[in-house]
């Protein structure tokens, strides 16, 4: 039974065991050598892994090519994470970001739907210690902890229940291709497409994620979403509905990340955008966009990261991520600002980057499978990137006019882990063979670095920066408030609680109307029945009016108290 | 209101460069042999239209959601 052990997800939940056991120097160094650890036992394990127990087999590995780069860049982004989260020197953010790495990629490698289940529920448990955080903006929110956390085990009851209709069905259980005609279809469509942000389901990331503390929002940015996508990838490839899904996906979160203030909140809302290239590229269904969407999954998760980790460093050194708040940090934080930049320029697909590698490829799926609308879509939607993380973010934090702030750089493991992210930006940018050795599929040709391709991108962003220089100048670009802007999560934030509060009211006002009207109206036929009962009415003196009266009153009683 | 950042030389630097590179990415079109994605791409300074057309919608169309969606700072309470 000693093979569990090599099985990467018990060897990280063992680490995060041991890092709340060890001494605090030894417990940090484990952090951040555990996932790459398990990630030299992930890439020993070979074939699918079988075990008997108590005579039942049971596949308890699957590490197919789409598994493993998911894993391998779930494993990395852990420990570069957790080497990010050492200034905070907190077991708690140890031991989750372990726990939480660890079921992500026991999720992804999961065989069949009831271990993909287990782990989906324990993502949401593991990733719950990252969201208590007192932020010095917000406070801790023990309301949006629940938000959080309620949204997450929905998702995974819907799951529950798609994989409980297969089995009712008659249908296996393997996690492979489901679509949307088979029994369940829908439900673990709405399971993954909760955690992968859809719209209209979307708002819990914006909710959440900036909540969390410096390197909680880094780990917290890594896992979920992009678990969503790999299940939508194994699960939903070619499902036509993602391609609208995906595309809207990509255009309405830009023009919130435009206004929002807080930056690591209008990352937030970048991440969204970024998930909806990949589901358009699984919707596509293509290699090419399959593979498209791993790759951009895997260079998306480097990039985030890197612009997360910069925006966290800010938070840490000034205390806030308010556009507003910051400006001019450049001369206090250089390093973590031209690291930003590189994140910033990685994400807006500048050639020699790696977002301009993996994008492209979806874009160009879109080209060949004839989508000349969406394929539209994603060109606009990539002058928005350019907007929010590719100016907005390193401009407001680090230039624009100086908000005051003498800090000093970010602590050296902030620095570290921010300059090996970059790094990886640049290597996958250059030598995008690497990544794409890689891919599950492969059987396409496909180069990025054509003239056609570089000259054509390279007029998108400079146009794009042209019209910021312009818009900026001209002071018509609109200027960071302090204010919120109303997302779809104001229906359960607000509309709905205060309308049922509403409608409470409202009914036990007219409860009380009708109590009022029918005691009025009793006290009324009372006196009425009184006088006629009494020796001067007409019906006085009669026995029998006397026990009608009594039984009339005894009806008049029930249905009071019945309405009341 | 944005103030306009003074225009110190190297900003006005910097922008001369800007426009310069965005220049020659034009200009650059005419040299290269183009894989014409869809008939209306292939018209020369495509992409630069769609980059400065669609960030200007973005922006202004964001600015211009601004009244309708603006609330308080503390509106939700949490």
């Amino acid at each position: 039974m000693i093979e569990w052990l090599l099985h990467p997800a018990a060897l990280l939940y063992l680490a995060a065991l041991g890092v709340l056991l060890l001494p605090n120097a030894v417990s940090r160094l484990l952090a951040v050598a555990a996932p790459v650890g398990a990630l030299m036992a992930l890439w020993s394990l070979e074939g699918p892994g079988t075990l008997l127990m108590a005579g039942l087999q049971w596949d308890w590995y699957r590490a197919d090519k789409l598994a493993l780069i998911f894993s391998t860049i779930f494993l990395l982004a852990g420990s570069l994470g957790l080497l990010y989260a050492w200034p905070e020197n907190s077991r708690r953010i140890f031991a989750a970001g372990l726990a939480y790495c660890g079921s992500a990629v026991g999720a992804t490698l999961a065989a069949d739907l009831p271990s993909l289940f287990l782990f989906w529920e324990f993502t949401a448990l593991a990733s719950l210690p990252l969201m208590v955080h007192r932020h010095p903006d917000y406070g801790l929110s023990i309301a949006a902890l629940g938000r959080y956390f309620a949204i997450q085990i929905l998702s995974g009851v819907l799951l529950l229940f798609g994989l409980l209709a297969r089995h009712q069905a008659g249908l296996d259980l393997g996690f492979n291709h489901l679509g949307l005609d088979s029994p369940g279809g829908v439900l673990i469509l709405l399971a993954f497409g909760i955690k992968a942000a859809f719209p209209l389901l979307h708002n819990w990331v914006q909710d959440a994620y900036p909540r969390s503390g410096p390197a909680g929002t880094v780990l917290l940015s890594t896992f979920t979403t992009k678990l969503a996508i790999y299940a939508l990838i194994r699960s939903y490839a070619g499902t036509d509905i993602l391609i609208p899904i995906g595309a809207t996906m990509t255009l309405f979160p830009i023009f919130f990340a435009v206004l929002e203030n807080d930056l690591r909140r209008v990352l937030a809302y970048s991440l969204n955008n970024q998930l909806g290239f990949m589901v358009v590229g699984v919707g596509i269904g293509t290699p090419l966009a399959l593979d498209g969407a791993a790759a951009h999954a895997f260079c998306h998760i480097l990039y985030k990261s890197l612009l997360f980790m910069s925006m966290g460093a800010v938070l840490y050194r000034v205390g806030t991520t308010r556009a507003t708040d910051l400006g001019g940090l450049y001369a206090s934080m250089p390093w973590t600002a031209r690291f930003c930049i590189i994140g910033a320029m990685s994400i807006s697909a500048l050639p020699l980057l790696s977002g301009f590698v993996s994008k492209s490829m979806i874009l160009a799926a879109a080209v060949y499978e004839g989508h000349p609308v969406v394929w539209l879509i994603l060109l606009f939607a990539s002058a928005g990137v350019l907007d929010h993380s590719g100016i907005k973010v390193p401009f407001f934090a680090f230039f624009a006019h100086d908000g005051g702030h003498r800090v000093d750089e970010a602590p050296w493991p902030m620095l570290v882990a921010m300059g090996l992210t970059a790094l990886a930006c640049i290597v996958v940018g250059i030598a995008p063979a690497l990544l794409y050795a890689l891919l599950p599929l492969q059987d396409y040709k496909f180069i990025p670095y054509t003239a056609d391709h570089v000259v054509t991108q390279m007029q998108l962003l400079l146009f794009a920066g042209l019209a910021f220089v312009w818009l900026y100048r001209s002071g018509r670009y609109p200027a960071e408030v302090r204010a919120i802007h109303l997302d779809f999560d104001v229906l359960y934030r607000r509309w709905l609680p205060t309308g049922v509060r509403q409608l409470d009211g409202l009914l036990s006002n007219w409860g009380r109307r009708v109590t009022t009207v029918c005691t009025d109206y009793g006290a009324l036929a009372l006196r009425e029945l009184r006088n006629l009962t009494n020796d001067k009415g007409v019906m006085g003196g009669t026995p029998a009016v006397g026990v009608m009266a009594a039984t009339f009153l005894l009806l008049a009683a029930v249905v009071g108290a019945l309405l009341l | 209101m944005n103030a306009p950042a003074s225009a110190s030389p190297r900003i006005t630097r910097a922008i001369q460069v800007l426009i310069a590179l965005a220049g020659l990415s034009v200009l650059a079109e005419f040299f290269i042999h183009r894989h014409v994605e869809f008939s209306f791409s292939g018209l020369p300074g495509f992409y630069a239209g769609v980059g400065f057309g669609a960030y200007c919608v973005i922006v202004l169309g964001a600015k211009a959601l601004r009244p309708l969606l603006k609330r308080s700072e503390d509106f939700y309470g949490d």
